[in-house]
């Protein structure tokens, strides 16, 4: 005789407390169909009352939201309709509408159709996956380009503007995974993680693990990377190479965790980054402060937070104007 | 409904009475089916309905596979992006909490792989409409595999446990944990590294049984 299954027992069962005789009975009860949406009531029932943390849902609901705007933005594939039931006036407006944005968006070129773009704000990381399960972080002010048919057939080309970490997933067939930088420079890898900085001032590969080929746009013969290696492209071209050590290699990845690290990195070149991921300018008008150097790991979210940051070691005083920030030297 | 013929009570509370015994509770019941007749007529409403009641528990759910509440909360957002770009809500034949939870399941699943870099089990296809992923020794696979995991770090020796976390659920830096803890930085990544390693050596031997051939089920 089978003894009843209860709430309680799944509720038992979920805290990981069921005896081995309790969870065959509850295996039994699974095994018919309609007692399956039970199993999720009962888990959504069992959650709410054991809520392992609380986490702020405006604010990720809010995120979601824009995220998908951005992406109708980028590439609008598909409207959905208000309602099934009648043809109504907002239904015939979307029809028009999507029809225009569709002429419009293929004249204005194919990259609105064919490809999905993943794009940062300033002072923003995203984090995800691609169809091949590679994981991206992206870090703030960039944005990455996927071709949304074919990605994954022969061949895995993505566009990169800005920074972002790649963990490559080696597909079963070898399929070359392949970084198109904004300077036209190349980075094919077969599975492998590695971090790649490319905006107008410069391009540099650093590889953490496997193995990478990077091709500059001067035509010269492919550098092969190994792990613990930096590369940068010079203005002409030319690739240089550098082995980083463990912490110069946690370095280029610092940006993950919000936090900016410099190495005798003068405050000018500081308030060029600054000015990279958040989208604020920093000027110093005092040559010497430009050139004093600084050397440290800082947490920042935003820019204010950084500068206070160092305002104290490195002497300086923070001056709000309209839209920048104004250094001046501590005296 | 005939609305012109009278209201039968004896038959409506026996209607409702079978209904709360089959399903166990009221409450949530009632919710889902709010939920899907807004997606009838404002389907934008319906979604942001449908995250704000889901999102905590759901949240909630996956911490207990990945112990980091960012990634948690990036798993269970990417859940109702996923979700929304299918267009599920059109098709979808079971509730949406049971569609909602087998992603966030699956999505937990492939971070897990990905992150102890287990190559024994295979890459789990998104949610479904099908319910292939919904085979009562699946979900129960799942229900054992949190508990796993749990089981594992409640056996951490307690520094190590206390490190890892700090960074996983407390999301703190590694030079955050090493201040906190006057130990050095170094000492933060060989309690952490230990950590993962102890994870993949548990996991690795527990297999995650595919259906092959999933997709001639789809």
């Amino acid at each position: 005789m089978r003894p009843e299954l209860t709430k309680h027992t799944v509720f038992t069962y979920f805290s990981g407390d069921a005896t081995t005789l309790q969870k065959q009975i509850i295996a039994d009860w699974l095994a018919e169909g309609r007692n399956v949406e039970t199993y999720f009531e009962w888990l959504e029932e069992w959650e709410r009352t054991q809520l392992q943390f609380q986490p702020n849902t405006s604010a990720a609901l809010l995120a979601v939201t824009e995220k998908l705007l951005r992406e109708e933005e980028s590439a609008p594939r598909r409207l959905t309709f208000p309602a099934k039931k009648a043809i109504t006036k907002t239904m015939v407006f979307w029809a028009a509408a999507s029809l225009f944005i569709a002429v419009f968006g293929s004249y204005l070129g194919r990259d609105f159709l064919m490809y999905r773009t993943y794009k940062t704000a300033f002072g923003e990381l995203n984090r995800f996956c691609l169809d091949d399960s590679s994981i991206v972080v992206l870090n703030a002010n960039s944005s990455l380009k996927v071709p949304r048919w074919g990605f994954g057939k022969s061949t895995r080309h993505v566009y990169l503007e800005g920074e972002a970490e790649f963990s490559i997933k080696h597909t079963t067939d070898h399929q070359h995974f392949k970084v198109h930088n904004a300077d036209n420079s190349l980075i094919t890898v077969l599975g492998t993680e590695f971090v790649v900085y490319t905006r107008p001032r410069q391009t540099n590969v650093v590889l953490n693990k496997g193995k990478v080929e990077l091709s500059s746009n001067a035509g010269e013969k492919p550098l092969t990377m190994l792990p613990g290696d930096r590369a940068t492209i010079e203005k002409n071209g030319k690739i240089k190479v550098e082995k980083l050590s463990e912490a110069q290699l946690v370095q280029h990845s610092a940006w993950k965790q919000h936090r900016f690290v410099f190495n005798d990195t003068p405050l000018r070149e500081v308030a060029a980054k600054i000015h990279e991921v958040f989208g604020v300018v920093v000027k110093i008008n005092d040559k010497e402060l430009a050139t004093r150097t600084a050397t440290g790991s800082f947490p920042a979210e935003n820019a204010e937070e950084l500068l206070s940051n160092m305002s104290y070691m490195y002497s300086f005083e923070i001056m709000k104007a309209e839209n920048k920030i104004i250094l001046i030297p501590n005296p | 409904m005939n609305l012109t013929e009278p209201l039968r009570e004896g038959s409506l509370m026996q209607a409702n009475s079978e209904n709360s015994q089959e399903t166990g509770s009221d409450l949530p019941v009632d919710k889902e089916f709010f939920i899907k007749s807004v997606f009838q007529t404002d389907v934008k409403k319906g979604y942001d309905l449908l995250f704000r009641h889901y999102y905590t528990p759901l949240c909630s759910h996956a911490v207990r596979y990945v112990y980091s509440k960012e990634v948690a909360e990036d798993i269970v957002s990417e859940a109702f992006l996923s979700f929304w770009k299918k267009a599920v809500h059109e098709h979808i034949t079971t509730s949406f909490r049971a569609y909602l939870f087998v992603s966030v399941r699956n999505k937990c699943f492939n971070y897990l792989k990905w992150e102890l870099r287990n190559e024994v089990a295979e890459e789990l296809e998104d949610a479904t409409l099908a319910s292939v992923h919904m085979q009562p020794d699946r979900l129960m696979e799942f229900d054992e595999l949190y508990m796993k995991i749990e089981r594992i770090i409640a056996g951490f020796p307690p520094q190590n446990q206390k490190v890892f976390m700090m960074s996983r659920f407390g999301g703190k830096s590694y030079q955050e944990i090493a201040d906190k803890l006057q130990i050095s930085k170094k000492a933060v990544e060989a309690h952490i590294s230990k950590a993962l390693v102890e994870l993949r050596k548990a996991l690795k031997s527990y297999h995650l049984v595919i259906i092959a051939g999933l997709s001639e089920f789809i």
